[in-house]
């Protein structure tokens, strides 16, 4: 009986690994749920006090200069479509990342085969809009 | 002759006793099946509230002149008085000067009959500190807008709105379609937007208004004309679904005309204004399963008091996406023709108009290669159900335009309504997002940042070897976008596509 019973512990086990969808959001969904426990996020509270709104139009590189060094990840992307940048996204830890956003690029060409793009470059183009993200919800800049 | 007196006399005797006895009977036995109808007339489902405490006695005192009660439950049965709906009113007196408003009610007190689970009419109650007017209201009246002194929908919903607060009733189906203006086949109350009072423009002279708003949504069959089996649901996905909401709005006194008054203190005619109209035309109970003009009401309760959304399934989404792919096709053939010589996004809204007709407007561009802004602008009337943006691409070869991308999915988060759609056109392709289960989406859409989606289709779509990324960028992008989503039981979202040269065929990509 008890050796029916781990073979069927077994069975259910190896069932649930085999099973399993591929879950994309695995590791990044543990983050998130951590979030949800820290304490107010000294990083996100110094981010919020800024006045994004006098960056407009003005070169990223001016806003990075105020941005806290504890950052993750500094990467552009194209959050629009993926093959045109259009973003600099800079996460820092529990879920919080600054999104700045620019539409006109005089510096770098926009599209990108290969994803692949000169941080340098971007750098110099002038800033559209800044977004803050905290977690699944965009707390600053955002319309 | 003695004989004959005599015999006459016990003739009469007998029959006096027999009179006497039975009109003996008679009496003991009314006198007590009376009080207990006025008794529960008065006492059961009594309200604890002051006014409607003050109605009832205001009754009690009137059925003691007119003795009403009984003839009034023979009619329409008894009143629910702790389920009365109280429609807060002001009163207005321009031609005094005065500026300051008295606080009024109205008062709408539900009957039920014994054998029936709905409420079939109700007793309209005014007060001011004037007077008290009132007035009996069956709901086979809907259609006599002189007796309800409302339109057909307005009495319809306020008593549609009165069986809710009786039996939780939200859905209903609709026998007179014609009472509502998508002509729907069914409709639910909005739980959450019932009785509201709205504050109103003060009228010339005396006059008291009174106002509340009612939502809801009408659920009409899919193919005009048609009548569906079936309650809306997972099993059976025939209608297409519009919500409405409308203030109701009466006036007693002024010059605004009356509604809803019988008269100062009781009405006129026999029974001082408290007997029910009687039908003309009556047709029963059995008949409320189907419309007889005139005989019964224009609705009846079906379909449960559940809330919440009623999911869809692919089956009726396709037909769905069909419309809407027909409906936006003359604009998007240009946009997509401009998108591609200016290498810039255009996009579209589409909405659907009180007629019920569906098409594509404000057609706009920010002159920008990966983003366009849609102008939301919309007429009265009109609802948002979807919208079209173009993904163009300085390549010739179409299979390096991207499929949706995060900001497409992000961009779902405002507009997590039931069925709405984002197409994305790649000209030769077009993909359609779909919102299946408003609350599935929204769980799914607030699990994720939008520097995951952004990050995680990154990834996604760079690891996709077969056919390599590199070679099928499309390819690489739609099943990046699958993998996100998984499941659309799970994220609430469905993915699909069209590849035919009208794009009315869809198949749906994700499980």
């Amino acid at each position: 009986m008890k050796k029916n019973i781990l073979i069927l512990a077994i069975l259910l086990c190896a069932n649930q690994v085999f099973a399993g969808e591929i879950n994309p959001f695995k590791y990044l969904r543990m983050r998130v749920h951590a979030n949800n426990a820290v304490p107010p996020d000294t990083t996100l509270t110094y981010l919020m006090a800024l006045n994004i709104e006098s960056y407009k139009n003005r070169p990223v590189d001016s806003f990075l200069l105020v941005l806290p060094a504890n950052y993750l990840i500094k990467k552009v992307y194209g959050r629009g479509r993926p093959k045109y940048a259009d973003v600099l996204i800079v996460t820092y830890p529990n879920g919080v990342a600054v999104h700045v956003v620019v539409r006109r690029f005089t510096h770098m060409n926009q599209r990108s085969n290969t994803l692949q793009w000169d941080i340098n470059l971007f750098k110099l183009e002038n800033i559209d809009h800044i977004e803050i993200h905290a977690g699944p919800v965009c707390v600053k800049g955002c319309f | 002759m003695k004989k004959y007196k005599f015999s006459t006399f016990l003739f009469i005797l007998t029959i006096a006793t027999v009179y006497a006895a039975c009109r003996k009977t008679d009496q003991s036995a009314d006198k007590p099946l009376m009080e207990g109808i006025e008794s529960r007339f008065f006492s059961r489902h009594a309200s604890a509230n002051p006014l409607v405490k003050a109605i009832t006695a205001f009754a009690k005192r009137e059925n003691e002149k007119y003795s009403f009660v009984e003839r009034m439950v023979k009619q329409i049965g008894y009143p629910q008085w702790d389920k009365a709906i109280i429609i807060p009113g002001a009163r207005s007196d321009k031609a005094a000067g005065r500026s300051a408003e008295d606080s009024v009610e109205l008062t709408y007190i539900p009957f039920v009959r014994d054998s029936q689970n709905y409420v079939n009419a109700t007793l309209a109650v005014a007060i001011t500190p004037a007077d008290t007017a009132f007035r009996i209201i069956c709901d086979w009246q809907y259609g006599d807008t002189a007796a309800t002194g409302m339109s057909k929908k307005e009495f319809a919903l306020t008593l549609i709105n009165l069986d809710n607060a009786v039996f939780g009733n939200r859905m209903f189906k609709v026998l007179d379609s014609a009472i509502f203006e998508g002509k729907p086949q069914y409709l639910k109350l909005d739980a959450a937007s019932n009785n509201r009072h709205i504050p109103l423009n003060r009228l010339s002279l005396v006059s008291y208004t009174y106002s509340y708003s009612i939502c809801w949504t009408e659920w009409v069959p899919l193919y005009e004309g048609q009548v569906v089996g079936c309650l809306p649901g997972p099993n059976c996905p025939f209608y297409t679904e519009h919500e409405y909401c409308i203030d109701i709005t009466w006036t007693v006194g002024g010059e605004g005309g009356s509604g809803g008054s019988g008269g100062g203190g009781g009405g006129s005619g026999s029974g001082g204004g408290w007997i029910p109209p009687e039908n003309p035309n009556p047709c029963g109970v059995a008949a409320r399963t189907q419309l007889q003009e005139g005989c019964g009401p224009g609705w009846v309760p079906g379909g449960g008091s559940g809330g919440g959304s009623i999911p869809p399934p692919a089956a009726t989404i396709d037909s769905m996406l069909t419309k809407y792919s027909i409906a936006v096709n003359p604009k998007s053939d240009s946009i997509f023709t401009l998108s591609m010589t200016n290498h810039e996004e255009w996009g579209c809204i589409l909405v659907r108009n009180s007629s019920n007709a569906v098409y594509a407007k404000n057609c706009t561009t920010a002159h920008n290669p990966e983003y366009v802004r849609q102008n939301r602008t919309i007429a009265a009337g009109e609802r948002i159900i979807a919208e079209l943006h173009t993904h163009p691409d300085t390549s010739s070869n179409p299979l390096e335009r991207d499929g949706p991308s995060a900001d497409d999915l992000w961009g779902l988060r405002n507009n997590t309504r039931d069925r709405y759609t984002l197409f994305v056109d790649c000209g030769d392709e077009r993909f359609a997002l779909v919102i299946e289960n408003t609350d599935s989406a929204m769980a799914f859409l607030n699990r994720h940042t939008l520097t995951q989606l952004v990050t995680v289709h990154y990834s996604i779509s760079t690891s996709i070897t077969s056919p390599s990324w590199v070679l099928n960028w499309r390819n690489a992008t739609k099943q990046s976008i699958i993998q996100i989503l998984g499941r659309s039981a799970n994220s609430g979202i469905g993915f699909y596509i069209s590849s035919n040269t009208e794009k009315t065929t869809y198949i749906k990509l994700n499980p």
